[in-house]
């Protein structure tokens, strides 16, 4: 009987052992997939828009000035400057935006334990809106004439409006964040107390946009509607320079929390005696997801659901593992966000259409197909 | 009877009966004798018993018509763009500001305070609360050129003031007359854009701007395209090659430091040292004021003028001071920059 346990036990453990190992390199392959996925999608997207560059002269726009002897000259003069200077940064923007967005979504589900949080739960999408709405509404009375001078950035000439439209975006997204966090210090910070006061606050940033486009003429209003439904029109080299290092830090610091991450699964309790001080945790990644998030939105305005949509995806396939699920969902975050905006670039060409648009469709439909798959759901 | 008698009886009885059936449209046009009959941009007739005296006005372009018109006393209500306009704005500081759109709700309330006798909005608006109050609603065009001879005639007309509303055609005819005989369409390209502080915004031929120029035989580079606007890449406009570029600019932003600071920004947008436009120097900063309403035979002409040698001696500020002795107004004459 002893003997027939141990093997019994023995035989357990390779089983164990087989199934990580076959988990660890289905996560590995995944991962691999969709790095490839996002360096072709990355070139595909250089090339799509209202003027489509054949992928070889894509190739030469890129390498031509750094290899002149060996790649040949595009075959359009000025398809350098919209591949260099017009696609690519917007392609980056496109990957760390959608990166940030989905990295931030994983980490709020896991530390709310919900379903449903994104980087806009607690009411940063709908302070970032308001911030953005007041500097359109108002920023030319306050800023007169200077609203529409411009300013040179690291080479890069753009206005002042713009500017402030972003510089407001951002501050308000940090400042809900520092409202709710004030409003529950002292407290317990349990996840149902921060997500119902993010909503509330969400709500009352809501209040002031609806006003502002309630008494907004037709010029105002549009801006502010584009504004909302999000694109990457506006990126430049110089907002690349901006985000690249608060996305790369604020993921590295959120991968570097995916162990107390997987702790706080247990339950806060279990986290607790596991030596995880989980409020402090929650107000760090908190305070790293509103980060990365408003810096990537007060350039691109509001691009809901690839915060919600990738790492649902990500859990399906490859778990709850935050080690894994937090670069994972930052790479399917990008491909989608990459593969959308050159979509939205060709789908009424010559109109640039806002982003925010085709993510809703395609990323909705999508979502949707794969709950339909998943009969048997998953839990967080 | 001869011949020579019956003819020289035929043609009395034809002068006869048509003096009297002119002197009959005479009479009910001019109203004097019988009600006002006019049948506004969307079809449909209104009948008014005598010139109207209170109005209500949600068109920028028609409280132009009523400064010109002498009739902006007549405006007892009007949107907010109308009474913050530096132009217009002298001319309406007793007109109650009824906001920027015609849904709201306090429109329906303000407007029953005011009792007028007709409001005037676009066809293009939503105007279906504005007759919920009973007062009749006066669509008329949405500022587009081809629109303009029709609506001050029927402006003219419900306020009495022919002769008013005459003297702004005999100076808008002529112009509107000579852009339609225009047959062909530029050599040059032209790209339109509507100036922007955040996204690139080209305006199409089914634009109001589009449209004034697309009067003037311009070649715009988004030809064909749907819709009033296009929001394109920046780095689109480069193979299209417009020649001439017109940047249309509001009355707000009109100030020649800001329109210096944004075609510096233009000039630097990766690429459009190729286009032709500015590489030659044919970037133009227009008003919006004379691209749609009225005086978009200014804009209209001034664009013909840059490609048909026809018309080359054409002068803006010239056009604009006969305007303004219209009706003794001091607009704006200096419309066109180029840096």
């Amino acid at each position: 009987m002893i003997g027939e346990n141990k093997s019994n036990i023995a035989i357990s453990d390779v089983d164990i052992v087989r199934d990580f190992e076959t988990s660890r390199k289905r996560k590995v392959v995944f991962m691999t997939i969709l790095v490839v996925s996002c360096a072709v999608a990355s070139i595909w997207a250089l090339g799509v828009g209202g003027i489509m560059v054949p992928f070889m002269d894509v190739v030469r726009s890129l390498f031509h000035n750094l290899l002149p002897g060996i790649v040949d000259p595009a075959s359009e003069s000025y398809y350098p400057v919209i591949v260099t200077s017009y696609r690519a940064p917007r392609v980056i923007m496109g990957l760390l935006t959608g990166s940030c967005l989905a990295v931030a979504g994983a980490s709020m589900q896991s530390i709310l334990k919900n379903p449903l949080a994104d980087p806009f739960t607690l009411g940063l999408s709908s302070a970032a809106s308001c911030g953005a709405g007041l500097a359109i509404a108002f920023g030319p009375a306050l800023l007169g004439t200077t609203y529409y001078m411009s300013a040179s950035i690291w080479g890069q000439t753009i206005t002042i409006g713009w500017l402030f439209t972003v510089v407001m975006a951002f501050g308000f997204g940090l400042i809900s964040t520092f409202i709710l966090l004030s409003t529950i210090r002292g407290k317990v910070a349990s996840k149902s107390t921060m997500i119902l006061t993010g909503v509330v606050i969400g709500y009352l940033f809501s209040a002031v946009l609806s006003y502002l486009k309630y008494v907004s003429d037709e010029g105002t209003l549009k801006e502010i509607t584009d504004w909302l439904l999000g694109g990457m029109w506006g990126a430049s080299w110089s907002s690349v320079m901006i985000v690249l290092p608060i996305a790369v830090i604020g993921i590295v610091l959120l991968e570097s929390y995916a162990f107390e991450l997987n702790t706080l699964s247990c339950g806060d309790d279990v986290a607790k005696n596991l030596g995880v001080d989980v409020k402090k945790l929650r107000v760090k990644v908190l305070l790293v997801c509103t980060m990365i998030s408003s810096a990537c939105i007060a350039f691109t305005g509001i691009i809901g659901f690839v915060g919600l949509m990738a790492p649902h995806i990500v859990r399906m396939i490859i778990g709850n593992d935050n080690r894994y699920l937090i670069p994972i969902s930052a790479l399917l975050g990008s491909l989608i966000l990459v593969c959308c905006d050159a979509l939205a670039r060709v789908i009424v060409a010559p109109d640039d259409l806002p982003v925010g648009i085709i993510m809703y469709v395609i990323g909705g439909l999508f979502f949707f197909f794969l709950i339909k798959r998943m009969r048997g759901g998953y839990e967080l | 009877m001869n011949v020579k008698a019956i003819a020289i009886g035929v043609v009395a009885v034809v002068l006869i009966a048509g003096i009297i059936v002119g002197i009959g449209a005479v009479d009910d046009d001019s109203g004097s004798d019988g009600p006002i009959v006019v049948t506004d941009s969307s079809g449909n007739t209104h009948s008014f018993d005598a010139p109207v005296e209170k109005v209500v006005v949600f068109s920028k372009y028609i409280g132009e018509a009523m400064i010109m018109m002498g009739a902006n006393d007549k405006v007892v209500g009007c949107y907010s763009t109308i009474i913050t306009d530096v132009n217009y704005g002298p001319y309406y500081t007793d007109a109650v500001d009824l906001g920027t759109k015609t849904t709201g709700d306090t429109v329906v309330s303000e407007i029953a305070k005011l009792q007028p006798d007709v409001i005037i909005s676009h066809n293009t608006n939503d105007n279906s609360l504005l007759k919920t109050t009973g007062v009749p609603v006066l669509e008329i065009g949405a500022s587009r050129i081809s629109e303009v001879h029709d609506d001050v005639t029927i402006l003219g007309k419900i306020l009495g003031m022919e002769d008013e509303a005459q003297k702004i055609l005999d100076w808008f005819d002529p112009m509107y007359e000579a852009l339609k005989s225009v047959s062909s369409k530029s050599d040059i390209k032209f790209g339109v854009e509507s100036h922007s502080a955040k996204k690139l915004t080209m305006c199409t031929p089914n634009s109001t701007p589009g449209q004034t120029f697309d009067v003037a035989g311009v070649t715009n580079i988004y030809d064909g395209a749907d819709g009033t606007y296009v929001y394109p890449e920046a780095g689109n406009v480069i193979p299209l090659n417009p020649g001439i570029h017109f940047v249309v600019v509001y009355k707000s932003t009109w100030d020649k430091d800001v329109l210096k600071s944004y075609d510096e920004t233009l000039k630097s947008r990766p690429g459009w040292d190729q286009i032709d436009a500015v590489k030659n120097d044919q970037v133009y900063y227009i008003s919006n004021d004379i691209c749609g309403g009225m005086r978009s035979v200014v804009g209209a002409m001034f664009a013909l003028s840059l490609y048909n040698d026809a018309y080359s001696n054409f002068d803006v500020m010239e056009t604009m001071n006969n305007y303004n002795k219209i009706a003794g107004t001091s607009f704006d004459t200096d419309l066109v920059w180029n840096f």
